[in-house]
Formats: structure tokens, sequence, C-alpha cells
């Protein structure tokens, strides 16, 4: 147990280890210290634990490596008091974990090697991560924005360029668990929150564990990924924003039963809400599992504000709430998107959503969207509301969590992957054939949860 | 504070008996008809007897101990005609007044005035003082406040040519509003107590403790450089010349609040109903430590976190009663005797009211224009609104005055306002922002309780001096301590949604959508000390005419400290809100719900409902502020027509504010600034002048502007960041005025005026935040120009059978321009090509228009005024991106009140106010729509007094 003295020390400290009762981590606790002048060109090792205390930057030009199996905590707060690491424009950060020693990101009251000293959907309880590029936005205002939460006379806190190639790095195998503290008033940060991040930059198994605001968000930008997991979120598991591009496969997501927001929130532009490029993202193999039918606030999916967007091969399960797609007097809404064929749904597969209906699916509340209902219900473009048969679901620490279709099942078959060369070749529907890739480096399998 | 009043009263009321029970008294004052300044040092004595005197610096003379009968005064004095005044009646134990205007021995002899009563702070005694003002200066009197029935000086000031105000508070002043108008107590500044604002909040001085308002609009180098609007000085009551008791009472019957049994209210203290709150608000005293963060191991976190959690009340939701009448009560009194021999005029105030205002009816709605191509905005919140407020205030206030002599006086001047204000409110509607629908069965609900406590203490020493040996030049100091408070103890916001699935209702609180469950405890105060010292010097230049010289010095010392601390409620997921407030407060949920040696718990604490430290650093914060300034200038009669007034100030500023984050950069301002002014007045006729003036002055950023600190409001307002590096703003004023007064409280005027801004400070939209923000910066220039027209005038011109009406009418007309900055144009025109690069300033009406019509009949006693009162659109928010900016929309004010003498000392009064009772709205235009963001209506008032008077 790690109880009390931490110890306080700049990045650069020497060896004083004066005996705190760490067991089983060997190094130091590192507390990394807001500054003005960035992490540097560093590399944290695995064999100490990192304390970030305050908003954490990587300037420009620097690079922060991370050995895999590093932990790195976030000091307790709000606002001002908040912990957070972020990588600044033309900063970059080198993540890359294994599926053996995944990187952790967690609260400083957390005692990795116990899993059991944290209630395992506590969260809010420190920031979360940042990543910054100079991909292109929608954003009026030159397609420059300063990230929410960052006080925007920090310019470390901008986002956004001409560069849709741009590299920030590489974040692989990282799991950032409890965090998501309101870093400014009403504005609760993400687990992984991306801002005009490049298509040269990979983001590949990455879990948000029990963030108090959405797992993963992204504004603009054209970064792809693979193999991201939501779970237990306080608001939506994926959310993007000011148009973003990427390609993307294989994402799990679940809410816990009395939890959550809208499994997927899709936004467009801000000001204006026309801007150009839309968001224009394709999803091929999600697996979104909602809080079930008793938790009648919870939605699927809302489009809006201009987003376009394409589900591929996806199961969308156990959701209250169908799926919105905005519909403005004004017309400057996502259904014009869907009209200009910017918005599609294919080969996936609904299940307990809304009353199994496809209209049910395309009602929220009372109001009915029959362009929603007619795209989904569409026979051309085989969405099935069927039983997906998933081996387990489970919402508590039970062993009892088996995302992968039981042998037999709808969803082993009838896909097809979405053209291009990112997208991995599969005919299953979900974001899991045969094999749970959760196995091995997700806090999802270190507290108990999978089968 | 109470203890210490209650007896200045019985010490009062003592000397009130020895006053009495006296022979008769003659009381007066010599003024010069041309220019109605006091003649100093002027004969006045009684024919027939050897009794004569001087008059004393203010002019006034006294004859004391006469025995009842008939007499005759004659006053004289150097280069003025001499005067006899017959028929002055003395009784036993009254005072006489008689004011004598003398004529130069060039003119025609002038009228003498005998008042059986004496009438102060009357219309006629304002517009002297504006017409011998050396700049351009409006006004109202205590009379025409009491004829208008306004109850503070916020709603009197509203009466002036070119005055409007703001949220009932704030005045504006040719649609400049709080950085260029300055408010002043008795001459010396006063702090404001809203910590983004400069000005103070005029409804807090109660109208009976009011001798007169002034708004001087032109500067003068005696006047502080700080203003461009205007100058607005409060002048409270001024011992009178004999015995003088009020006593009045008042009810009042507000059409939506009285009676109504639905009124919103919340829990009170027991000191509620005297404007303070008893410490019922407090944070509990258990709290003596910072809320420490979530552990789910530490015995001693957690048990401080079940502690305060435990310690605070819960109620976090309105309650409901029946709101009782209004009412009101005034008491003042005064005199003048003689204490160790000397003069000694006192007078005391006490004002008290109790008001409850209501409303269900309000709406409030937040749209958005999301393209250049829509046709229409589109909506992100529409919320029905309502309020209960209930509202005490009370004033106290002392005056005395000691004349050591002929020429030296010295008065004391104490004043102490409190206000609170315990307001409750519910908003509830849909959110399609929050919740991707616009439908009925998606509801956002969300409840605030607001009691805000205000005060303002002032104390003020000054002295008058004539020196005789040095041309009978005139000295006058001043030292003036304010303390100004506002807390806002226990601010509590408690907001949920729900969603209704066929017979299914399912509430949530939803943290990542907006704020949880919240505690806010705010604290302002401010400190300004400011000292004065002013000499005049008379003396003859070639034309055999006086002129003036006035040097003086002055020092504004100010100190603010603001402190605010935040408690935030978080819960686990399993305690989530069941729509029942009280049930998610209630004591099983608080706190550590489970102990870790609870075989359920997992081995850790587990929490319930708990709360959390919120409060942050840079919201915490220190000012300072100093002024030093000297200042020459010369009145002089160029001729006997023109009167050039002239001189420079030099004002040396220095600002400096600091948060308690030592990693923000402290504000830091100095600066010393010269300010040239010329005002010149041609006396076209003798009742006619044509003013000519030009002045620079500046304007300073507040505290609040210049730390450089990120302060949020509520229910989705933009966040207000300060800059550290602002600059003060200089103002080039242009002023001409042309006015005419054909008789005694007669007047008729036109105005003309354009200011010229360099850097004036202006809110301006941040285009890079993800979030609204709204920073502070100097904007390269702003324009304003205008005319004002007024007139009082009494009927008999139309007809002599109309001599008891009186009908007074301003209007003023104001354009204004700001340059919009380059960002924030090129983000409004992605949506509005068209969108021009300038808009209007920040709560300038187009045009702000007053009419009244009185009817005054002494015989009868009887005093009937109908008021109106209507201000042009004006912006009221500046929108981001290309939505169209929210207007407060004009509305009507129409009142009545009549007052009756129904015998000798009482008198009755009957008032109705907001007659028509408008909406209060709050609104955008676009493409020839209306798109409400606030509107509400308060309801229609009338009341009853009764008066009892002695004077």
């Amino acid at each position: 147990m790690l109880t009390g003295s931490v110890l306080s020390f700049s990045s650069c400290s020497d060896d004083d280890d004066n005996g705190t009762d760490i067991d089983e981590q060997t190094g130091e606790e590192i507390v990394v210290t807001a500054s003005t002048a960035g992490t540097g060109n560093v590399t944290w090792t695995a064999d100490n634990t990192y304390i970030l205390d305050g908003f954490v930057f990587v300037n420009e030009g620097q690079t922060l490596t991370i050995e895999p199996g590093t932990v790195i905590k976030g000091r307790p707060g709000t606002g001002e008091n908040s912990s957070a690491l972020i990588v600044a424009r033309g900063g970059k950060i080198m993540a890359n974990g294994t599926a053996d020693k995944p990187i952790i990101f967690t609260t400083e009251e957390d005692d990795v090697n116990d899993p059991n000293d944290i209630p395992a959907t506590q969260n809010g309880l420190w920031g979360g991560v940042i990543i910054l590029g100079n991909a292109t936005t929608n954003r009026g205002s030159g397609g420059v924005g300063a990230i929410e939460g960052i006080p925007t006379e920090d310019t470390r806190g901008q986002y956004g360029g001409t560069n849709d190639a741009d590299n920030s790095g590489v974040f692989k195998y990282v799991s950032i668990r409890h965090a998501g503290t309101a870093i400014a008033s009403d504005n609760e940060i993400n687990g992984l929150t991306m801002g005009a991040v490049g298509s040269g930059t990979t983001i590949e198994y990455v879990e948000v564990f029990a963030n108090q605001d959405d797992g993963f968000e992204w504004f603009g930008g054209t970064v792809n990924t693979k193999y991201l997991v939501s779970a237990f979120c306080g608001d939506d598991m994926f959310d993007y924003d000011e148009g973003w591009r990427g390609n993307n496969q294989f994402w799990f997501g679940i809410y816990v039963e009395n939890d959550g927001g809208t499994g997927g929130e899709h936004d467009g532009g801000t000001d204006p809400e026309d801007g150009q490029p839309y968001a224009m993202p394709v999803i091929s193999n999600a697996t979104y599992i909602g809080s079930g039918a008793s938790r009648t606030t919870t939605g699927t999916l809302v489009i809006r504000d201009n987003a376009g967007g394409k589900y591929y091969n996806s199961i969308f399960m156990d959701f209250a709430q169908g799926i919105t797609i905005e519909d403005l007097a004004s017309g400057e809404d996502s259904r014009t998107r869907l009209e200009a064929g910017q918005i599609d749904f294919q080969n996936n597969i609904f299940w307990n959503v809304s009353d199994n209906t496809f209209n049910g699916i395309g009602t929220v509340g009372t109001t009915t969207e029959p362009w929603t209902v007619a795209l989904l219900s569409d026979a051309a473009k085989n969405n099935r509301i069927i039983n997906p048969n998933l081996s387990g679901i489970s919402r508590t620490a039970n062993g009892g969590l088996n995302p992968v279709p039981a042998t037999g099942s709808s969803a082993l078959s009838g896909g097809a992957a979405p053209s291009g060369s990112f997208f991995q070749s599969t005919d299953y529907v979900g974001a899991f054939g045969t094999t749970n890739w959760l196995k091995g480096w997700t806090y999802l399998d270190q507290r108990g949860y999978l089968d | 504070m109470f203890n210490k009043f209650f007896s200045l009263i019985g010490l009062l009321s003592l000397t009130v008996s020895v006053a009495v029970a006296q022979s008769g008294i003659i009381r007066g004052q010599l003024t010069s008809s041309e220019t109605g300044e006091e003649l100093i040092g002027a004969t006045v004595v009684i024919k027939g007897t050897n009794s004569g005197t001087a008059t004393d610096l203010d002019g006034k003379f006294s004859f004391n101990n006469l025995q009842p009968g008939t007499y005759e005064l004659q006053a004289s004095y150097v280069s003025y005609e001499p005067k006899a005044v017959a028929g002055v009646v003395v009784k036993d134990g009254e005072v006489t007044v008689v004011d004598i205007r003398l004529g130069s021995s060039t003119t025609a002899l002038k009228e003498v005035v005998v008042e059986a009563r004496a009438i102060r702070s009357s219309e006629g005694t304002l517009r002297n003082i504006q017409r011998k003002s050396a700049l351009v200066m409006d006004g109202i009197s205590a009379e025409q406040i009491t004829r208008s029935g306004d109850s503070d000086a916020a709603s009197a000031l509203t009466r002036v040519t070119g005055i409007s105000v703001e949220g009932s508070k704030y005045v504006y002043v040719r649609g400049l509003g709080d950085r260029y108008v300055k408010t002043a107590l008795n001459g010396a500044e006063i702090p404001g107590l809203d910590p983004n604002r400069n000005t103070v909040q005029m409804d807090l001085f109660p109208s009976n403790l009011l001798d007169n308002l002034t708004v001087s609009k032109t500067f003068t180098p005696d006047l502080p450089g700080s203003f461009s609007g205007g100058y607005v000085n409060i002048t409270t009551k001024d011992f009178p010349d004999r015995y003088t008791l009020q006593l009045s009472s008042s009810v009042g019957y507000n059409s939506q609040a009285t009676f109504n049994s639905n009124f919103l209210s919340s829990n009170k203290g027991g000191l509620d109903w005297l404007g303070f709150d008893d410490d019922t608000r407090a944070v509990p005293d258990e709290i003596d430590y910072t809320i420490p963060s979530e552990s789910f191991t530490n015995q001693e976190r957690a048990e401080q976190i079940d502690k305060a959690t435990k310690a605070f009340n819960t109620e976090m939701a309105p309650s409901r009663m029946t709101a009782p009448v209004n009412h009101s009560h005034t008491f003042s009194l005064g005199n003048q005797t003689e204490l160790f021999g000397k003069q000694f005029g006192y007078v005391v105030g006490l004002s008290y009211q109790r008001n409850f205002s209501y409303y269900d009816n309000g709406s409030f709605g937040v749209w958005k224009l999301k393209s250049a191509s829509a046709e229409e905005l589109d909506n992100n919140k529409l919320f029905s609104d309502e309020r209960g407020v209930e509202e005490v205030t009370l004033g106290l206030l002392a005056n005395f005055s000691y004349k050591l002599n002929n020429n030296n006086k010295i008065s004391l001047n104490l004043m102490r306002n409190q206000n609170g204000q315990n307001s409750s409110r519910f908003l509830s509607g849909t959110y399609p922002e929050n919740f991707g629908v616009y439908d009925e069965s998606a509801i956002f609900e969300s409840r605030a309780l607001h009691y805000i406590q205000r005060s303002l203490t002032s104390g003020q020493l000054k002295g008058e001096h004539v020196l005789p040996g040095f041309k009978n030049s005139k000295v006058d100091w001043l030292a003036s301590f304010t303390l100004s408070q506002q807390d806002e103890p226990d601010l509590r916001f408690f907001a949920n949604d729900y969603f209704i699935t066929g017979a299914d209702t399912a509430y949530s609180i939803r943290v990542s959508n907006y704020s949880p469950p919240s505690r806010f405890f705010r604290n302002l105060d401010e400190t300004n000390l400011d000292l004065k010292l002013n000499l005049e010097t008379p003396f003859t230049i070639w034309n055999g005419l006086e002129a003036k010289t006035k040097f003086g010095v002055a020092a504004l010392l100010k100190d603010r400290s603001f402190r605010e601390n935040i408690y935030r409620y978080r819960f686990s997921n399993a305690y989530n809100y069941n729509g029942n407030v009280e049930e998610f407060f209630a004591p099983e949920n608080l706190g550590i719900v489970m102990q870790p040696s609870d075989p359920e718990s997992g081995g850790i604490y587990n929490y319930g409902v708990y709360l959390q430290d919120g409060s942050q650093r840079t919201n915490n914060y220190d000012g300072e502020e100093s002024v030093y300034a000297g200042y020459a200038m010369i009145d002089l009669p160029v001729t006997e027509k023109l009167r050039v007034v002239a001189g420079a100030r030099l004002e040396a500023t220095d600002i400096y504010v600091e948060s308690f984050n030592p990693l923000l950069e402290p504000g830091n301002l100095n600066q010393v600034d010269i300010l040239p002014s010329v005002n010149t007045t041609y006396s076209l006729t003798e009742k006619m002048n044509f003013r000519l003036g030009y002045s620079r002055t500046l304007a300073r950023p507040n505290f609040r502007e210049i730390a450089p600190y990120t302060s949020f409001d509520f229910v989705g307002e933009p966040a207000l960041v300060g800059n550290a590096n602002l600059k003060r703003t200089l103002i080039d004023n242009f002023d001409a005025r042309w006015e005419w007064y054909p008789a005694v409280a007669e007047y008729i005027g036109v105005s003309a005026y354009y200011k010229n801004f360099q850097n004036p400070i202006e809110r301006t939209i941040n285009t890079l935040a993800q979030n609204p923000q709204i920073d502070i910066n100097n904007v390269d220039n702003a324009k304003v120009y205008g005319l004002e027209f007024e007139i009082n005038k009494r009927l008999s011109f139309v007809t002599p059978s109309l001599e008891n009406f009186l009908v007074g009418a301003n209007l003023s007309l104001t354009k204004s321009q700001v340059n919009i900055s380059e960002s924030e144009l090129a983000l409004i025109r992605t949506l509005n090509p068209e969108a021009e690069s300038t808009r209007p300033m920040f709560g300038q009406s187009p045009f702000v228009a007053n009419a009244t019509l009185s009817y005054q009949s002494e015989p009868l006693g009887l005093v009937a005024t109908a008021s109106f009162n209507m201000f042009g659109d004006r912006i009221s928010a500046i929108s981001i991106g290309g939505t169209p900016n929210i207007y407060e929309r004009s509305r009507p004010i129409a009142g009545l009140v009549v007052s009756k003498r129904i015998s000798e000392h009482f008198s009755a009064k009957v008032s109705a106010n907001n007659i028509l009772n408008p909406a209060y709205k709050h609104s955008h235009e676009y493409k020839g729509e209306e798109y409400i963001y606030s509107s509400y209506k308060v309801g229609r008032d009338f009341s009853v007094g009764l008066t009892y008077l002695i004077n």
C-alpha cells in the first residue's frame, strides 16, 4: 500500500530514497511538475513511477518516450489543481507499450499492484491525456483552436494546422484509468483527447476505463485508430467534433448499468456548424454495449451539426434509446449529410436497442426520424436486428464479460470490410471474431471482469 | 451597529426638546440673483434694533431669541443693491426662514423670497446649482423624487436626462456604462460592490436619505479624471434651518407576489428581515480544514470527507411560502441648535424596506446561428423560468455640522446601507444541445438558491474655511473612508434531468453535461480612502469682474480582497438522483456509506453522496490602487457674458492585483496622465446660456479586469478571462449645450456631444476557445456622439388656469461604435459575410426618454404626478460567432403618485407603479424574427402610505 509520504522530487531528482514502504515497486516516485519548459526530450522508465502535478506538457520539438510497463499517476484536484499530460503541437509521445507490459495512466491514489484499493468504476480522480497536432479541422478561426480546459493564454494548448499527415508519435498498449476530473468549470476532460492529430500518428490498443467524461474524443484531424476500449465511462464512449476523418477498426465500448451518455456522440462544426471539411470517419467492427433497457436515458448514437460518418460491421446492443440524426429547420444538420450519402450504416447488428424495431431505433423520446429509419431498414444495407449471442456480458467484476460471439452466432458472418488498405479484411460483425483481444493488457482483465 | 444607532437617536431627542422651547428665530441665506452664488460676509440687520450680523461661509445668517412680532430685515453687500424685506413674522418657538437674493447695482431690483416653510432640495435650488455650474450638469432633487415616488437612487436617476439604469442598479450616462461613470457620495469616491464593476449599485441608497442627485457630464479639473459619461454625486440630506421630523410608513401590493402561496423561497436566517445573514448560511464551524480529495483507504481523509458532508445543511432546492405585503418605513429628524455656544446642525435618517417579488411567467432560451445560409436560429436550450426574491434594504444616515464661527465649518457624515436579497429560482425545459433531442420527454431542471448581502459603511469628515486675510479665499477639505462588502454565503445550485419513456420517468444528474450540485461562498471587501484639499481664491480682473483660481490635491487609495470557496457534491453511480432532492441528500446517503470492515465494502471506504473542495486559488485575489492627483484651474469672466473655466489635472495611477496562484502574472498598471479641460459659458441673456467644452479624461481597468484569472457565471454563461496587460483608456470629450431658465423651476436645454476613445477596454470573444470565453482587451478605437433635449415647464403658458401643471420631458439620442477585433470579425463573417466591422457599445441605448406631468396645489395640499420612462434597445450580451447579439428590449415604465395633505402634520400617499407591466425581455433578432433569450414580467405595484411631518 502506498499511503502518505509521497516523495516530492523535481523531474531530475537524485537517488534519495528514504525508505518509503513501496512494495513491489522498485525505483522512485518522480514528481513531474507543470512548467513552461515542458518535459524536455526524456525517457520515462518502467522502474520509476511518474507523478503528474499540474498540466504537464511535452512542448513543441520535444519527445517524451515512455518505456513499456511504466506507471504514470495524476495528482487529484479539479480545475487549476488538476493534473494531465498534454502533448503539444509539434511535440511527440513515444508510448510504445506491449501486451505484456502496457503503459498505465492512473490516479495517485491507485496502487496498481493492488487492484482493489479503489472502487472499480470510480471516475474523475485526475485529468487525462491530451494529444494535439497540426492536421486540419473545420473551425472557423483558421482551423486553429485552443483545447478545452487549458487556459487560452497558454499557446501550447492550441491545435490545428495544415499537415494532415502530421505525426504525434505512437500511443500503443496504454490503459488510462479513473480519469476525467473537471479541468475547468463544467468541463470534464476525456480519457484520451485528440486535437487535430494527423494520420502519421499510431493509436492502437488503448483502453480508457471509468472516465468521468467521454472515453475518447477527437477534435478534427485525420488520425486512424485500432483496438480502442471505452469501458464504464460517465459520458460518451466515442465522441468526435470539428471534422475528424480517420479510419478505425475494432472498437469496444461498454457502460455500467446506471451511468453513461451516448455510445457515439458525433458532432460536426462549431462555428460555423457547416464548416469544412465535414467529419467523415469510417468505423468498422465496433461493439457498443449500452446500460440496458432500464437506463432509459442512454442513447446509441447522436449525429449532428453536419457531421458525417460511416459505421460498418458493428454491433449496437442494450441501449434504451436509438439513433438520432439531427434535423434542423435551418437545414444545416446531419440529415443533410445523410441525404448526401455521407452517413452510412452497413452490415450492422442491433439488439435490444429501443424496442428492437428499426422504427424504434429511429425514435428518440416521442420523435421518429423517418430518414434514419429508412437508412437503417434499407435491405441493401444489410443491417440486422438479431441477437449476436455474445459469449458473456457482465458489467461487474465477476469474470462474466466475454464479448466474443458464441459459436453459431449470427455475428460471425455477414460482415464485409470497407475498402482501403487500412482495414483488415473480416467477415464477422463486431469488434471480436474468435479471439478476445482485451486479454492480457487491459484493466478489464486485471480487475477481473473478463471471462 | 444597531446599539450605537439607537443610542444616537436617544441623544438627539434630548437636544430636540431643548431646541423647541425658545422664543422665535429668523434664519436665511443671501445669494446673488445673477449667479446664484451665496454671498459671504454680507450684512443683515433688523431695522429699528441694533441687531446685526454677517453672513457666514454659506451665505447664511441667523437671529436668535427674538420676541414674537413683525420685523423688517435689511441686507447689503459690496457692489450689490441693498434690499429691505418687511413683514417678517416671528412666532414663539418657531423658525422663520427668509432667503434674500441681491442684484448687482447695475441690474434692476429682484424679488425677495419669504417662505413660511424652508424648502430645501427643491427643484429651484437644483436648477440654480445647474445654472451657475461651470460645466454641463443635470440632476434630480428630493422634491422631484418624492413626486415620482421613487424608492431609491437608482429609480430616481432614470428621471434624469440621458440616464438609463441597467438591472435596477447600474447607471449609464449618455449610453456609457460602468467604466465611464463615476459615483460619489457627498463628493467622495465610494467603491462598488460587484467584483466585476466599477460603479456602486445605486439601489443601495434609499431616497428619503437623499437631498439631490447631480450628474456632471463634462469634466473640470477639480473632479476625478476617470469618467466620461458622467460623474454622479449623491448628496445626502443636510440639516434643515429648523426642527424637522418626518415619519412615514407604507404598505404595498404586487400583483404577482403579494399573497401568492406559490412564492419561491428557501431557508432563512433570523436576521434576514434586517438584511443580514446571521451565519445560517455560513460554512459550518466544524469545517476548519480543506476537504481532502477522495481516499478509499486513508481513514483520516475518509473521515474528514464524511464529517464535512454531514456538517452542511442539505436544503438544495427552493421551497414555497405565501408572500406577505411589501412595506417600507422611513424616519428622519433634523434641527439646528447651539452646542457650546456655536451653531450645530444635524440630521439623522433611517429607512427600511422589505419587498417580495415573484414571477413564474419567465422564459429562457439559448439560440445559435449555425451557418451563413440558415433561415433561422436553432435552439440549444429552452426553459421556463420561475423566481422569487425577498429583498430588505436598510439605510442609516447621520449628518452633523458644527460652525466654529462665520468662517469655519466642520461636518461629519456617517452612513450605513445594508441590503439583503434572498432569491430562489427554478428553470425547467428542453436542452437539445446536451441531450441531442428537442423533445418534451427529455427535460432539464436547474435550481439556484442565492443570498446576497451588500453593505456600504461610510464616514466622511469635511471642513470649509474662509480666509478673510487672504482675499476671502475658500479652503475645503475632505477625508472619507468607505468600507463596502458583498457576501454571497452558500450560493447553491442543483441541476438534473429526466426522460419520460412511456409511463416511466428516469431521473439523473449528468455531471459530464452540467455542473454537479454545488455550493459557493464568496466574499468581497473593499475600502476606499479619499482625501481632498481645495483652495479657491477670488480676485478682480481688468474688467472689474471677479475671477477665481482653484488649486487642489487629492489622493484615492483603494484596497480590495476577493475570496471564493467552492464545494461540489460527488456521488457514486449507485446514488444517482431519483427525482427527490431530499432523498438524494438523505442522511443514510451522505458521506461514508460503508466502512472497510463491512463485508460488502471490498475492504475500502465506500461513499454515497459526498463533498469535495473545488476552490481555485486563482479566484482569490487582492488588489491595491492608488491615484494621486493635483490640479490648477481658473474661472475667468472674460466679459460680462463670457465665462471660461480652464485648467488641467495630473493623475498618477498605480494598480496592482495579485491572485493566490503564484504562477499567474500579477496585473499591474503605472501611469501618469495630464488631463486638460476648457469649459466656456456664454450668457446669451440673463436666463439663457450657451456652453462649449473640451476635456480629456481617462478610464482605468478595474481589479477584476486586470487580474488574469478565469471566472465563470452560471447557466451556460461564457467564461470571463482577465488581462494583466491592459492599458488605460484616454477619452477626448467635446460638448455643447444651450440652456434656458424661463422661470423658477423651469428649464429648457439642448446638448450635443462627441467622444473619441483611444484603447477602450472592451469584452471580446476569444475565437480559439472551445467553450465560450470572453476576454478583456484594449480595442483600438470607439466613438460616441449624441443629442439631448430637456424641458421642464409650467403649463401656464398655454392658459393661466394650467398654472398648477408642470410638465417635464427629456430625450437623449446617442450613437456609438466600437471596432470589433480582427479575429472575431473573421469568425462573425464566416456566418454573416455582411457583418459590419463595428458594433454599438455594450449597454448603449439609441434613445432614453422620460416624461412627467405633475399637478401641484399648495392650498389643497395635493400633488399628483404621472411619469413615464423608456429606453431604446441596447446590447446586453455579445454573442459568439455570427449569432446576432442579444439586446435588452425597450419597455415602457409608467407610474402614478398622488399625495394629499390631510391635516397639519399628516399626509397620505397612494401610488401605482409599473402600470403597463411590460416584459423585461432580452432577445436576438434574425431575419425579422425574434428569439427570446430571457423574458419575464414583474407585476404591477400599488402602495398606500401615511406621513407625519413636523416642519
